[in-house]
């Protein structure tokens, strides 16, 4: 046998934590003998009447500065080693840097340079194509959250501010969401944590700016409207379904035991879900389940995909499924797999030193303590069978869910964006009572 | 003789990778069975029925995930779980191998999985079959040819299995938030039975138990896709995909050395391949290659591109679809030539030669080799953040690069740093003591 145990350079010391003089909300994550540094900045980036600037801004963030071109920065980064990205979330826009461990200064400085003297190339004229039309899935998502929680909100509306923008009107946007007050920047390192404070401080002392307020609105209504509605869309080559449950977010308590309940109920091999409408009856080509959280709301979301002609079959399944698993509970053997099956899904989150970065930093962001996941797995483990049943009657009642689908058949839409019940023709788009 | 074992002990993320590399791939494949080793790989995935569960269920309801590759000289099974499941991943590990009994209906069906796999792969594939079998004559990708897997039986993937899935040509890699000794202790109790059970072995070779690494003297240069399965729910471990799409094929072994017949492509377009030094003779030379090609993307052939209106695209992979040092099989470096109308294969083909001649004749400046190891090293360290991927790396190293101590996964950017501008150029040089293999890509309207 061959053993390998690496030392451990540097004991392991805590995280430090701090809001710098110009607002930014400073991580420094240590990580002894790491041989990269992981960087995250997080920027809230809700989407405003602006989606095609933001879409733009999101592109070419990171890639060019006034002195810079994109070339210069790419090769400054390749000596580095580095890797720059940019990633949109529904709430956050988030630059992404992995360097190697010795060149983090300069890749802080370049960060510095590419956040204070951006540079956007001129959209191309006419413009890039308008984006495409939203597809069945996002007429769905829109209809779906539209309905369960009221609107006009940045997640259910189509997007307004589809023309394409002015470099001038990239560089205001740029000063109103690249700023370092209300923002989280994470740093993962091997080099002692007070030295990567300092060098931050140096490195991004001019950065000014912020609040930007792209916060993501919550919702009108905090807990979802129930009902069942009916998209139909003749060109659907799938049946879709999608539901919207009330839920409580981590990281309250009760989350814990609901989390339980929903592993029980769908996303893995043996769920109740995948067993039901996958394994028995061969409707769903994929089924899935999870807590969906932002600062929006909170739901309980089942994701369904069928042949075309089988929503109504989907929709009747899955409510018989959530009334079964709310009335009776799991089985012991249930609960005991969705304990083990969700320790080992939380610590995925964790494997490797990006993903933790990248887990860590959105924590930060959405006020999430940064030591929650790391703790997740003991209390899973002390949260009882009766607690899981409990939750389950609770949050599974399918009386208390809004089951959305899309199909060929049903009725048609009126418009161009996503249908909605309240425009749809037939009663059988409107929410109607289901299951009691 | 029990299987090797390679233990890392790394605490602090409450997982654990356990990784089972086999000295068998598609170079393997019995006459008339293309894709054997693809199979027997599918099949080493029981699933479940009335009472037991499936093996990827299995994991999944552990909170793990698993997965495996197909390569040309050797087939891997990596498997990452919270580390309080490493006694029962063990346990599963052993009883698929122990148990090995695949139905008849089950092979019947997996060959059809694996039937879908190589159609669904096979527009990406193409050009690198092409190329490294006209390189390596007789070469062959480790995905299967789906006529001759719809013919294989039970039986012959049992004798397959039983000829090579033997702890003497395995390696059994277990890294993450465990103890050595523990893990000894496991292994021992479910893998001690391993080989010593299971009835008769055929004569042969391969049933020797003797070391991992394949002569190459009178075997057929097998050439191989890394095969990767989607079980579970996947794993970071791995590979890149190749850009080019050919759009037709004539038949797989065809290539003179020169030019051949044109290959339909999706433009006009020249393919060529050098041959790769191989690992096992050195790591040093082999890791130069792998800079010199990084060197020539990054700043060699753009350079050559702004100089000349002849060519309107240039790339260059290093390793079989773009992999190096995952596997010790034949290799190749594949360089890509967009021609502009009017550009023949000749004049391609010579301002490529240029290229690698003026890097053969003069050493690449400091600012081409800087970025080009920084890059290198970055990439394989993100690589071996995952416990999978080092698993599937300290497989590798102990199975297929036994003698060269830097091929463990901590010890490849070290490597990859040492490597000096001379050596660059000296890498260039010795590939142009072989011709390579040219084919000419011809543009075919959709």
């Amino acid at each position: 046998m061959k053993v390998l145990s690496p030392p451990r350079p540097v004991p392991w010391r805590d995280t430090l934590r701090t809001v710098l003089a110009n607002g930014l909300d400073t991580v420094v994550v240590p990580a002894p003998g790491a041989p990269l540094a992981e960087l995250r900045l997080v920027l809230p980036y809700a989407r405003t009447g602006h989606a095609r600037t933001q879409e733009l801004l999101a592109a070419g963030l990171g890639t060019a500065t006034t002195s810079r071109d994109r070339r210069e920065v790419a090769e400054l980064a390749a000596g580095l080693g580095a890797e720059v990205s940019t990633v949109v979330t529904a709430e956050h826009l988030v630059l992404s840097v992995s360097v190697l461990a010795e060149g983090l200064p300069a890749a802080l400085d370049l960060l510095a340079d590419l956040l204070l003297h951006p540079a956007y190339d001129p959209p191309a004229v006419p413009g890039p194509a308008a984006p495409a039309p939203p597809g069945p899935r996002t007429r769905l998502r829109r209809a779906q959250l539209r309905h369960a929680f009221g609107g006009p909100h940045p997640l259910s509306d189509d997007p307004a501010g589809t023309a394409v923008p002015t470099v001038e009107e990239l560089h205001a946007l740029h000063r109103r969401a690249v700023v370092p007050h209300g923002a989280v920047l994470l740093l993962m390192t091997g080099e002692e944590p007070d030295r990567v404070l300092a060098r931050v401080r140096e490195a991004l002392a001019d950065w000014t700016g912020g609040p930007s307020g792209l916060l993501l609105p919550p919702f009108p209504r905090r807990t979802p409207t129930p009902g069942r509605l009916a998209l139909h869309d003749p060109a659907a080559d799938q049946a879709l379904l999608l539901t919207a449950g009330p839920a409580v977010p981590a990281p309250d308590p009760a989350h814990t035991a609901l989390h339980l309940a929903q592993v029980v109920l769908g996303g893995h091999a043996t769920s109740r879900l995948t067993q039901r409408l996958r394994e028995r009856h061969g409707l769903a080509y994929a089924v899935d389940a999870r807590v969906r959280q932002n600062r929006a709301g909170c739901w309980l979301e089942i994701d369904c995909a069928g042949a075309p002609g089988t929503g109504d079959r989907l929709a009747a399944e899955v409510t018989a499924c959530l009334a079964e698993l709310a009335a009776t509970g799991p089985t012991p053997e249930e609960a005991r797999r969705a304990r083990r099956y969700a320790a080992g899904f939380t610590r995925f989150a964790l494997a490797t030193r990006a993903e933790e970065a990248s887990a860590l930093a959105g924590f930060a962001a959405s006020g999430l303590p940064l030591d929650w996941l790391a703790h997740y797995p003991d209390a899973l483990a002390e949260v009882s069978d009766r607690q899981i049943a409990e939750s389950a009657a609770a949050f599974l009642d399918p009386a208390r869910a809004l089951v959305t689908t899309l199909d060929r058949t049903g009725p048609a839409p009126t418009g161009r964006s996503a249908p909605t019940g309240r425009s749809a023709p037939t009663g059988r788009s409107a929410p109607t009572g289901h299951g009691r | 003789m029990s299987v090797p074992l390679v233990v890392e002990e790394l605490p602090g993320r409450g997982l654990v990778a356990v990784a089972l590399t086999v000295g068998a791939g598609g170079d393997d494949d019995p006459p008339g069975r293309h894709g054997m080793a693809h199979l027997v790989e599918h099949l080493m995935f029981p699933r479940g029925d009335e009472g037991d569960a499936g093996h990827v269920a299995l994991v999944e309801e552990a909170g793990g995930m698993c997965n495996a590759e197909t390569h040309r000289d050797h087939t891997v099974f990596h498997t990452v779980v919270p580390a309080d499941a490493l006694p029962d991943v063990l346990a599963w590990e052993a009883r698929r191998l122990l148990r090995f009994d695949p139905a008849p209906a089950t092979v019947r069906s997996e060959a059809a999985v694996i039937a879908e796999e190589i159609r669904a792969a096979d527009a990406g594939n193409r050009l690198w079959d092409i190329v490294l079998a006209a390189l390596h004559p007789g070469a062959r990708d480790a995905y299967g040819t789906t006529e001759e897997l719809r013919a294989a039986t039970a039986g012959e993937a049992e004798a397959f299995f039983r000829r090579h899935y033997r702890p003497g040509r395995a390696v059994l890699s277990v890294v993450g938030d465990v103890t050595a000794g523990r893990v000894a202790e496991l292994v021992e109790r479910e893998f001690g039975d391993w080989g010593t059970s299971g009835g008769a072995v055929p004569p042969g070779r391969g049933s020797d138990a003797g070391p991992p690494v394949r002569e190459s003297v009178g075997r057929s240069s097998g050439a191989g896709v890394p095969v990767r399965e989607s079980v579970g729910r996947g794993s970071g471990a791995g590979v890149s995909l190749p850009e080019a799409e050919p759009r037709a094929v004539p038949a797989k072994g065809v290539g003179a050395p020169a030019s051949g017949t044109p290959v339909p492509y999706h433009r006009d377009a020249v393919a060529i391949g050098h041959a790769l030094a191989d690992p096992r003779a050195g790591l040093g030379p082999y890791l130069a290659q792998v800079v010199l090609c990084e060197v020539l993307l990054r700043t060699r052939l753009p350079r050559l591109l702004a100089g000349t209106g002849a060519l309107d695209a240039a790339t260059v992979r290093c390793g079989y679809q773009g992999q190096w040092l995952a596997s010790a099989a034949p290799d190749l470096a594949l360089v890509l030539l967009g021609r502009a109308p009017g550009t023949g294969t000749e004049e391609a083909v010579g301002r490529w030669l240029d290229v690698l001649g003026a890097l053969a004749a003069a050493p690449p400046g400091e600012d081409e080799l800087r970025p080009a190891v920084a890059v290198l090293r970055a990439a394989w360290h993100r690589q071996a953040d995952s416990l999978a991927a080092r698993a599937l790396a300290h497989g590798r190293a102990e199975l297929l690069f036994p003698r060269q101590e830097g091929a463990a996964p901590d010890a490849v950017p070290a490597h990859l740093a040492a490597v000096t501008a001379a050596d660059v150029s000296a890498t260039a040089r010795a590939l142009l003591t072989t011709p390579p293999t040219v084919r000419t890509l011809e543009g075919v309207t959709p």
